[in-house]
């Protein structure tokens, strides 16, 4: 494996009173896609939110680009290459679609070809039409797809998805996958918080499994495909 | 007997129809969970319930009487309670206190200005705590509690104007994994015990299908199915929006490696 | 004739709205992206005037064109954009965290330093601004003389509107501006400084309350009494616009200064209160305001106060021993001074009440102190009643004027309810001020003399024990009881007192009418013991002195208030004669407090 481009190492945190993580370590290589996957509440938001410097930790320190990334500030996370799409996603929905591209908007990095609008249009085609609707008319597919463009106009070379496939429709949910291994195609890096046991399945190479705030297993994705137990204990998905 | 009904309610905002008419009936002792993906329109359905919004079309009965227009105190007197997603509680009180304060306006004198708060209601409050398993926390500030037992105490003050019908809004939110099974007992026990009706939404599967008597699917605003958790399980309706994706994982794994 | 009148009072109407949109328009930016309430916006606008008619007459005699004007304006405001800069990088970036009562008060202390500061730079007299050149005739329309310098400050407003519009929609600046008052959080996370936008919007809305300020000058001298009624204003005009909402600031301040032109005609009198009407009229109706969107309830203002503690019976024993010997065995200058500290106690504990029981911060609380004291003298004075009658009358007058701005208000919650309750405050000392047929106006109304009984200091003093003690013992058993208790479960969770059928906003008009009562017995109180009231007595700066009593004394402590009335009133004293400064020392001292102690103090506040 080439040298990890985002490195976590004993990453302890959580809300107000309340611990979440409890010391948990993982790296993500450039052009890498890894499913995090865990039940509802074993941390897999607080994980991403953490990493992003939503969350202050309260251990632990993340390296991201060689650089130590650890409690700093959101925006100097984003702008070292980190980009974030929330699970809820957030759009801004005043704003059109191109403005909301607009806000993401941030200079090309060495190494990665540039997201020009006309490339984000080609990766979201559903949106191209729609560049001058404000956002808070688009459907929630449509906005999902606006999230992660939006993220992507800032030229990240990781990026953290918090659950993309949630309430959206199965037929949107092939062409959400393809876009993900198309930006990983790009160069890439995608960390993939997920419930969907088979949409990560179509996308990922590696998965981390958490359980209670701790990392249970790490390794290959088709691993957990095959092993109906481990999916069985950590998941709690049987079928 | 119905201790809930709700007829054909439907919500639009701007131009998503949030909630598309939907109807169902709760019976006392029965535990009702409302499923469905996020933006299906479990909260807004919720909110036209438990009053916080006014449907567009539709009515909503609580225990035989007309409360589509009521607000939140009136259907709370009709014998609504409720436990919030996140949990809503007097945080300056003792836990003791809190309850104590919840039975004070649940006995509905909130003007008497010379009477003593705390005392009267104290034996009953004490009661309220042990049946949800937080004696031990009375005098511990609600503050300082653990959430898991935050969540308890909130039971403990919804449980105090002995409501008839409990909505409950993702009761296990935020809770260790250990502590879900526990709590959806403890409700379980009291829908039973107290004769009362439960409508709750739940992300959490396991707690739906041990605990539900019977589910409600929606998917964009409507419901696509209802009834025993088996027969949910089953319906291929269900299985294809929401919970099983045998076929679309074959699809996605094609377009992978095509 | 008809028409034209109609009309000139219209224009007059429009030009103030126009000035009046500009310095709003600022605050709402301000609220939208840094979520802060800047009760130092009216200073700026003020700092603008100064600046411009400094600025402007040196300018003009070098070149006396209208262009010039204009550049004088718009160089008045980027100065006051470089204090609003200074002001966010110096101030507001150390408290964005801090609860939101902390806040106010530390933008209120930068009121009293400005205030200060603005006195020793330019004076005291008024400061009459120049004509803008070409714009000094006036114009003949349908027989009358309308300004011309109006009907240019009419233009003003939409062309700041639409270059606001334009700001907002096609710069990056704007389009962050937009998102940030979405959703700060996600505009971080994509990567843009926030700090860097912050400052950037703070200097903004200063340049334009700058700008608001400096345009003024020709039709209003810059005087240093012009802050707060402007800050008032522009409370009412965001608050009924919409926070955040800069097309709902310029309707509104449309509809206000309509108002004020022809309410004139109506209500001479009390235009105000007319305006203030309106505005409750329009809450009831949208309590987002006319363009705002609805928010989730505010939360945190005063998070994490514990109630007031029960009372003690050692501290009653004290107190009454104390006022007895200062009765006996003192003289009458220290009788009146614990006269006058049993009225500021009163008068703060039913503060304290409001804020840590009911979750109520109110920046107007001397407005009902006052109305006590009006009623108490205006019934003695003016319509012979004896004092007993006249001392019952304050508490009632007060209590039901908090009990209809109650039942207009208390919907709104958190920061709302606290601008309002600023405006509404300023707006009964404008109908003190200006009303001077029953209220005397600056000179207020004197010759309040107590009853023959009552009239030696010794005597009076006790009286005032005998009323003032036992209320605040009965507001004290208030709090442990039924209303008392339920009140604070409401301020703790809303949603869940509403759950079990609480009726959480009766309560809290309840709460409000009986602080305001309390306060009222406190104004009447002093009525007779000062032998005058006037319009000082229910200004803003007495309210926000009730205020720092409580701060300085501890919500919390037993004896907090009364500790507090006495040290503002001994500082006070001390200071008072030594400079003319006092207002600059303690507004330093309200930030100092809010920046040396931005958790501990709240901290404080919450372990007692």
């Amino acid at each position: 494996m080439a040298e990890p481009l985002l490195a976590i190492e004993g990453l302890e945190a959580g809300y107000g009173p309340a611990p979440v993580l409890f010391g948990v370590s993982l790296t993500l290589a450039p052009g890498e896609v890894v499913a995090l996957l865990g039940r509802n509440g074993a941390g897999k938001s607080t994980l991403i939110k953490a990493a992003m410097g939503l969350l202050p930790p309260r251990a632990g320190r993340l390296r991201f680009a060689g650089q130590d990334i650890s409690g700093e500030a959101p925006w100097r996370i984003a702008r070292a290459g980190i980009g974030y799409v929330p699970e809820d996603r957030r759009v801004f929905p005043d704003l059109t679609v191109a403005e909301n591209l607009a806000v993401g908007r941030r200079p090309p990095r060495e190494g990665l070809p540039e997201w020009t609008d006309s490339r984000l249009f080609a990766l979201f085609p559903p949106l191209a039409p729609l560049s001058r609707r404000r956002a808070g008319l688009l459907s929630g597919g449509e906005q999902q797809m606006l999230a992660i463009a939006r993220t992507l106009a800032g030229n990240p070379r990781a990026v953290l998805l918090d659950e993309p496939a949630e309430g959206l429709a199965p037929v949107l949910l092939e062409p959400l996958a393809g876009a993900i291994l198309e930006m990983a195609k790009a160069g890439v890096a995608v960390l993939l918080a997920e419930q969907n046991l088979d949409f990560a399945a179509a996308v990922a190479d590696r998965a981390v499994l958490l359980a209670r705030g701790a990392v249970a297993f790490d390794g290959p994705m088709a691993r957990v495909m095959a092993d109906a137990s481990l999916r069985e204990s950590v998941l709690g998905v049987s079928a | 007997m119905t201790i809930l009904l709700v007829e054909n309610v439907s919500k639009r905002f701007g131009g998503v129809q949030a909630v598309a008419g939907v109807s169902l009936s709760l019976a006392p002792q029965e535990m009702l969970a409302v499923i469905g993906p996020n933006g299906a329109g479990k909260s807004t359905l919720f909110n036209l319930i438990g009053g916080q919004l006014p449907p567009d079309s539709g009515r909503v009965v609580i225990a035989g009487r007309e409360a589509t227009r009521l607000p939140v105190a009136a259907r709370a007197r009709l014998g609504m309670g409720r436990t919030f997603q996140i949990a809503e509680t007097f945080r300056s009180f003792t836990a003791q206190q809190a309850v104590e304060a919840a039975l004070l306006a649940a006995r509905g004198a909130p003007f008497r200005l010379f009477a003593r708060a705390f005392g009267p209601h104290a034996a009953e409050a004490r009661a309220l705590l042990a049946e949800v398993g937080m004696e031990e926390a009375a005098a511990t500030p609600v503050s300082t509690l653990a959430y898991g037992d935050v969540k308890r105490v909130e039971l403990a003050l919804a449980l105090a104007a002995a409501p008839r019908l409990l909505l409950m809004d993702e009761p296990t939110a935020g809770m260790a994994p250990a502590e879900r099974g526990a709590l959806m007992r403890l409700v379980r026990g009291l829908a039973r015990g107290r004769g009362m009706g439960v409508l709750f939404t739940e992300h959490d599967m396991d707690s739906v299908f041990a605990f539900a008597d019977r589910i409600l699917v929606m998917v964009r605003g409507a419901v696509i199915a209802a009834g025993a958790p088996e027969a949910v399980r089953a319906d291929p309706a269900v299985r294809e929006a929401y919970l099983g994706k045998a076929g679309l994982a074959a699809a996605l794994r094609a377009r992978r490696h095509g | 004739m008809e028409w034209g009148f109609w009309l000139a009072q219209a224009v007059s109407g429009l030009a103030g709205a126009s000035a009046l949109f500009l310095t709003a328009a600022g605050l709402t930016l301000v609220f939208g992206v840094c979520r802060i309430v800047n009760f130092a916006h009216g200073s700026f606008a003020m700092v603008g005037a100064y600046v411009a008619v400094t600025l402007l007459p040196p300018l003009l005699a070098w070149s006396p064109s209208l262009s010039v004007f204009l550049l004088g304006a718009v160089l008045s405001a980027l100065a006051v954009a470089a204090l609003g800069a200074a002001v966010e990088l110096l101030l507001l970036r150390r408290i964005y965290r801090v609860p939101e009562l902390f806040q106010l008060l530390a933008t209120f202390g930068l009121v009293l330093v400005i205030q200060d500061g603005v006195l020793q730079l330019w004076g005291p007299e008024d400061i009459p601004g120049p004509r803008a050149p070409g714009l000094g005739h006036g114009v003949a329309i349908l027989g009358e003389r309308i300004p011309a310098y109006d009907l240019f400050l009419i233009a003003v407003g939409p062309v700041v509107l639409a270059l606001l519009t334009l700001l907002l929609r096609a710069t990056r600046f704007g389009l962050l501006i937009q998102a940030a008052t979405r959703d700060r959080e996600m505009v971080a996370a994509l990567g843009v400084n926030q700090a860097l936008l912050f400052t950037g919007v703070f200097a903004l809305g200063a340049f334009l309350a700058g700008l608001g300020g400096a345009l003024q000058v020709p039709r209003i001298p810059a005087s240093g009494g012009m802050d707060l009624p402007i800050i008032a204003e522009a409370f009412v005009v965001t608050v009924v616009g919409g926070m955040g909402s800069v097309p709902g600031a310029f309707l509104a301040s449309v509809l206000i200064g309509l108002l004020q032109a022809f309410g004139i005609l109506a209500f001479p009198k009390i235009t105000l209160v007319l305006v203030f009407l309106v505005m409750a009229a329009v809450l009831m109706l949208r309590p987002q305001g006319l363009l705002g969107r609805p928010e989730p309830p505010a939360r945190g203002a005063i998070e994490g106060l514990a109630a007031l503690p029960p009372p003690s019976p050692p501290l009653r024993a004290l107190a009454v021993a104390a006022i007895l010997a200062v009765a006996f065995l003192s003289d009458d200058y220290l009788r009146k001074v614990a006269t006058e500290m049993l009225v500021l106690a009163i008068a703060a504990f039913s503060l304290g009440f409001l804020i840590a029981n009911a979750g109520i911060v109110s920046f107007g609380h001397a407005a009902f102190l006052g109305a006590g004291a009006y009623a108490a003298a205006l019934l003695s004075v003016r319509a012979g009643w004896p004092m007993e009658a006249a001392l019952a009358a304050g508490p009632l007058f007060a209590g039901t004027l908090a009990l209809l701005f109650g039942a207009a208000l208390a919907r709104m919650g958190g920061i709302y309810l606290a601008m309002l309750t600023l405006a509404f405050a300023q707006i009964t000392h404008a109908v003190a001020f200006q009303w001077v047929e029953l209220t005397g106006g600056d000179n207020g109304i004197v010759g309040v003399r107590p009853a023959w009984w009552a009239s030696d200091r010794a005597s009076y003093l006790l009286l005032a024990a005998a009323l003032v003690l036992p209320a605040i013992w009965a507001l004290r058993r208030v709090l442990s009881a039924p209303f008392g208790v339920l009140l604070r479960a409401a301020r703790d969770s809303e949603p869940r007192a509403l759950a079990l059928g609480l009726p959480v906003v009766a309560m809290r008009v309840a709460a409000f009418a009986l602080a305001g009562a309390l306060a009222g017995l406190g104004g009447a109180v002093f009525a007779f013991s000062r032998g005058s009231v006037d319009p000082t007595l229910l200004a803003i700066p007495q309210s926000v002195d009730l205020l720092a009593m409580l701060l300085l004394g501890g919500v919390q402590a037993v004896a907090g208030p009364l500790l507090g009335a006495v040290a503002l009133h001994g500082l006070k004293d001390a200071v008072m004669p030594l400079t003319d400064l006092w207002r600059l020392f303690l507004g330093l001292a309200i930030l100092l407090l809010v920046l040396a102690f931005p958790r501990g103090l709240a901290g404080a506040w919450r372990r007692a």
